[in-house]
């Protein structure tokens, strides 16, 4: 009984000695900061490219804890956009455009693209103003795209181009199914530098991925697609955010493989991007 | 070291032999006396004792042996009683959750142990994501755990876990078939020699396709899945002698084939392992040689692209140990082939390679009769690709009895480890393989430090209370993406982060022994957590397999011989993940930005299992016993994985994975 005593003594002293120990630092409070709504950055969305008109759309981050409704609440309606090269300042318009969403864009018809130049955009809200270059770069040509069968259907078809890029160079697709599309897409896996780029091969131009896609998504083309493909050339900075934005897209809600790295902006201050895009574009039916 | 101990059922036995001895002397001593015959009434005695029906018996070094004779009366998950899963009862080992399971011990990851079969290396032990290990149960006699390596353990810094048959041979065939809802498995015990060699087979295969393939989809993929392995232990004693022969092989394969038709992909994952040893031994001195080897195969075919992207490793390990009373040394070597994950098709593989060697020596020294000292030395040594460095690495274990019924136990060591996991996955899946350590990744190293304190209550019961604190350096984490494989000079390599780590714990647990009713409750208060280089500004995170708190709970039951029901019960803080902070619309798609690396933690993991098997012809040879059991038997939901979707229609939706099945199993098993 002695034993028995001296034993549950020890054995509670030693017990309590260590878990002490160990909640003082095992309870201490590892859960970060929640995030506010006051803490949302700014969102822009923007491109200029050789020959064509700058669109630019600038929204707000959605803060997840948030009961979230329609996204267009997010969008900054009020802001004042401005681009400017060499020659010239320009302040842009801000206007309903359904191609798009959320349908809101700032854009203007009295400055286009030129390759070599750089554009400075400057974003002005009430709380806050962000600034970014982007360069045109010249363009690489597509020299042809060819239609190919999927293996294992008879349903689908690729889209294959050949191009001669410069091995050092950085590359984009975005593509446009004329038919059922107002609008150019990122391509899915659409990003490449010219290392990557197999000359017997050539390289694939799937479908742009989007959350707005109607029905079950697939990357392929079907019978009768007239597809306009664009292929751009991206600075460095730039390629390292499609990059990163193919990971997210490809990877977020994926159970296996996860990707929980946000995407680097070349917009100090914001989220998002700021191009210029020298291209060459292509337009093909499958058949 | 484990001192033994005197049980009741030996004490029964001895008193059995005096009393039986005794009353055969009588006759002879009445003969001796007179030749006239003489009637002596004999008072009857009756020897009692209890039968300790232990789940788990543990020692003051923290280690701890199961037998397969305790496991079968668990709970079933798909006709099968896995030893690694059981383990997961245990304080300190994690409970690994529904998928991507693995031994989690002390805090460290499922890939810093070392798992082997008769002292024979398993380089991966998990079937894909993690459900099943690829032991056999019914093929092993008892499996061990060792939380901490001892002098004479391979370089790990983890645990080292055994499945063993025992060295004695079969004497009798035995057979033992088991066919469930799943998959189905056997083990044949052929005696070759009559008391000299005997020979253990074992098989196991899936057939969830052949009877669910349509069931078995995600979203718009449909899934093919199968999984096998086989085992065979040779075991003889040579001669006359007190040498023993033994050679053991283990094969497992897995596959997985995923199809999309929508992406026109075929995707087809697979893993093989095998190990295979043979070992010559006597009771003072054992010799060893095998072969471990682990390949993975990731084809994925999608349009008209296909990505090969295979990896491997190879061991072959020599082993020898000599002892002589209370001292115990040796050496063992190791060489190793590993191919990293490549493509293919457009680059060639990178081949290394690894040498390590070492030579040990350990003492039980007993200072008194209630203080034991337990020194060792292991002096490593390890070359991969210009990179050699020596290991000194010490260890030490006390071991204090205070009583008959209170033990202490407290132990040091050093550790290293030449392996680096690049875990591409979250889910156990074949992208996921080592690379040697080299000149930029060094081998891993910890200290050890773990205190151990094991007691004896009244009424069949014992406790055990513990802590543990681990040092961990140049440890490794994985930061890239499995799509960057379709880039130019791909090197998985240039996202793996180095950094340091550090595991501290209180553990607790309690048994009934005696009885019908036996039960174990184990309670583990941890924190596993790192930092390295280029995440999360240096700063501590936790380690993916952290769980703040581990409470399990496992009951058996015996109410008559025929019958025994078995039930575990699990609550556990939710593992670490990176969960995201807000949203934003680029391209049209919902993109987001994240807190820090492992800054969430999913919700509580909980999950009762319930499982009851019944003998029929218990007591004669040939047996037949049915068994049914309900994995998650409450239909707990917990969550695997959690994320945020955007549509038009719905918006932004906090979404998640769950477990929420309750899964039967029904086996059939015939014993002979």
């Amino acid at each position: 009984m002695k034993h028995l005593a001296i034993s549950f003594c020890l054995s509670v002293s030693f017990c309590l000695s260590i878990l002490l120990s160990l909640c003082l630092s095992a309870c201490a409070d590892d859960e970060v900061e929640r995030l506010t709504n006051a803490d949302m950055p700014l969102v822009v969305e923007g491109w200029i490219e050789e020959g064509e008109y700058p669109v630019v759309m600038v929204t707000r981050a959605v803060n997840l804890l948030d009961t979230i409704g329609d996204l267009e609440q997010y969008v900054e309606k009020w802001c004042r956009v401005t681009i400017s090269d060499d020659a010239q300042s320009v302040i842009l318009t801000g206007r309903v455009d359904k191609n798009y969403t959320p349908p809101f864009v700032y854009t203007t018809s009295a400055i286009k693209g030129q390759m070599g130049h750089t554009y400075h955009l400057k974003v002005e809200t009430e709380s806050q103003t962000v600034e970014s270059d982007a360069t045109i770069l010249p363009y690489t040509k597509i020299d042809s795209l060819r239609v190919k069968p999927c293996l294992d259907t008879d349903t689908l078809y690729r889209l294959v181009a050949y191009l001669s890029p410069d091995q050092e160079g950085y590359y984009k697709f975005f593509s446009r199914v004329v038919n059922e599309e107002t609008r150019y897409y990122s391509s899915f896996l659409g990003t490449f530098d010219g290392l990557t780029y197999n000359t017997s091969n050539g390289i694939d131009v799937m479908k742009g991925i989007h959350d707005t896609y109607e029905g079950h998504f697939t990357p392929y083309y079907h019978l009768g697609d007239t597809v306009r493909v664009k292929l751009c050339s991206l600075e460095p900075s730039l390629y390292a955010f499609w990059k990163a934005y193919e990971d997210a897209v490809s990877l977020s809600g994926n159970l296996f493989f996860t990707s929980t790295k946000g995407c680097p902006s070349n917009i100090p201050g914001a989220l998002g991007y700021w191009a210029a895009y020298g291209y060459s574009a292509r337009t093909i039916v499958i058949k | 070291m484990m001192t033994s101990r005197h049980g009741p059922l030996t004490l029964i036995r001895k008193l059995f032999i005096s009393l039986t001895l005794s009353l055969s002397a009588v006759p002879l001593l009445a003969g001796a006396q007179s030749r006239d015959t003489v009637e002596i009434d004999l008072q009857t005695v009756e020897v009692k004792g209890n039968l300790h029906r232990r789940l788990f018996k543990t020692s003051t070094d923290g280690s701890t042996s199961i037998s397969r004779q305790a496991l079968v009366a668990l709970p079933q998950l798909m006709g099968n009683v896995d030893p690694i899963k059981a383990l997961q009862a245990l304080p300190a080992v994690s409970s690994g959750g529904d998928i991507g399971g693995g031994l989690y011990v002390q805090g460290c990851s499922s890939w810093q142990n070392y798992i082997s079969i008769n002292s024979v290396r398993v380089i991966n032990p998990m079937h894909m994501l993690g459900i099943f290990s690829v032991f056999n149960t019914p093929h092993f006699d008892s499996f061990q755990l060792s939380p901490v390596p001892y002098a004479s353990s391979p370089d790990i810094v983890g645990s080292c876990f055994s499945a063993s048959n025992n060295a004695l041979t079969d004497t009798v065939i035995s057979l033992e078939a088991t066919a469930g809802l799943i998959d189905s498995h056997a083990t044949l015990r052929l005696p070759l020699r009559s008391g000299g060699s005997s020979l253990t087979l074992s098989g196991r295969a899936t057939y969830v396709d052949l009877l669910f393939g349509n069931a078995l989809a995600i979203d718009h993929s449909q899934l093919h899945y199968g999984f096998q392995d086989i085992n065979a232990t040779y075991t003889s004693i040579i001669g006359s002698s007190d040498y023993t022969l033994q050679a053991d092989i283990l094969y497992s394969h897995d596959r997985l084939r995923l199809e999309e038709e929508g992406y026109s992909a075929d995707g087809r994952l697979g893993w093989h392992n095998l190990a295979a040893g043979l070992s010559l031994a006597n009771p003072r001195w054992s010799h060893q040689l095998s072969v471990s080897a682990y390949g993975n195969r990731f084809d994925l075919q999608q349009g008209g692209n296909l990505y090969i992207l295979p990896s491997s490793v190879t061991m072959l390990e020599e082993a020898t140990q000599w002892s002589y009373k209370e001292f115990t040394c040796g050496w063992d070597g190791t060489v190793a082939w590993f191919t990293p994950q490549y493509d293919k098709n457009r680059y060639s593989p990178l081949h290394t390679h690894s040498f390590s060697a070492a030579i040990y020596g350990a003492i039980d020294w007993p200072i008194s009769s209630w203080l034991t000292i337990s020194p060792g030395l292991r002096l490593s040594y390890y070359s991969s690709g210009g990179f050699n460095r020596p290991y000194p690495l010490p260890h030490l274990d006390l071991s204090v009895g205070f009583t008959r019924w209170l033990k202490l136990g407290a132990g040091y060591c050093m550790v290293m480890q030449p392996t680096h996991f690049i875990k591409e996955s979250g889910a156990g899946l074949p992208t996921d393989y080592i690379v040697n350590a080299s000149r930029v990744f060094k081998p891993q190293t910890a200290q050890a430090f773990h205190l151990n304190l094991n007691g004896v209550l009244p009424w069949g019961y014992t406790f055990t209370l513990g802590g543990y604190y681990r040092s961990l350096r140049h440890i490794t984490e994985y930061d890239g993406s499995i799509l960057n494989m379709v880039n130019a000079g791909y090197d998985p390599l240039s996202d793996l982060r180095q950094g340091n780590g550090r595991t501290y714990g209180f553990t607790a647990m309690m048994a009934k022994v005696e009885g019908p009713l036996t039960a174990t409750l184990s309670y583990t208060l941890s924190r596993a957590e790192g930092r390295f280089e280029d995440l999360n500004d240096y700063r501590w995170i936790p380690l993916s397999h952290d769980r703040r708190h581990d409470l399990s709970l496992t009951l058996t039951w015996h109410p008559r011989r025929e019958l025994e029901i078995g039930a575990t019960g699990v609550y556990a803080t939710g593992f670490p993940f990176t969960e995201a902070s807000m949203g934003y619309m680029i391209g049209e798609n919902l993109i987001f930005e994240y807190y820090p690396h492992n800054s969430s933690r999913l919700p509580a993991y909980k999950r009762i299992d319930l499982g009851a098997g019944w003998t029929f012809n218990s007591r004669e040879r040939l047996k037949h016993k049915v068994n049914l059991s309900f994995y998650n038997l409450l239909g707990w939901h917990n969550v695997l994985f959690s994320y945020v979707s955007y549509s038009p229609e719905h918006g932004v939706r906090h979404r998640q994975s769950k477990m929420k099945l309750i899964i039967p199993s029904i086996s059939y098993t015939i014993s002979l």
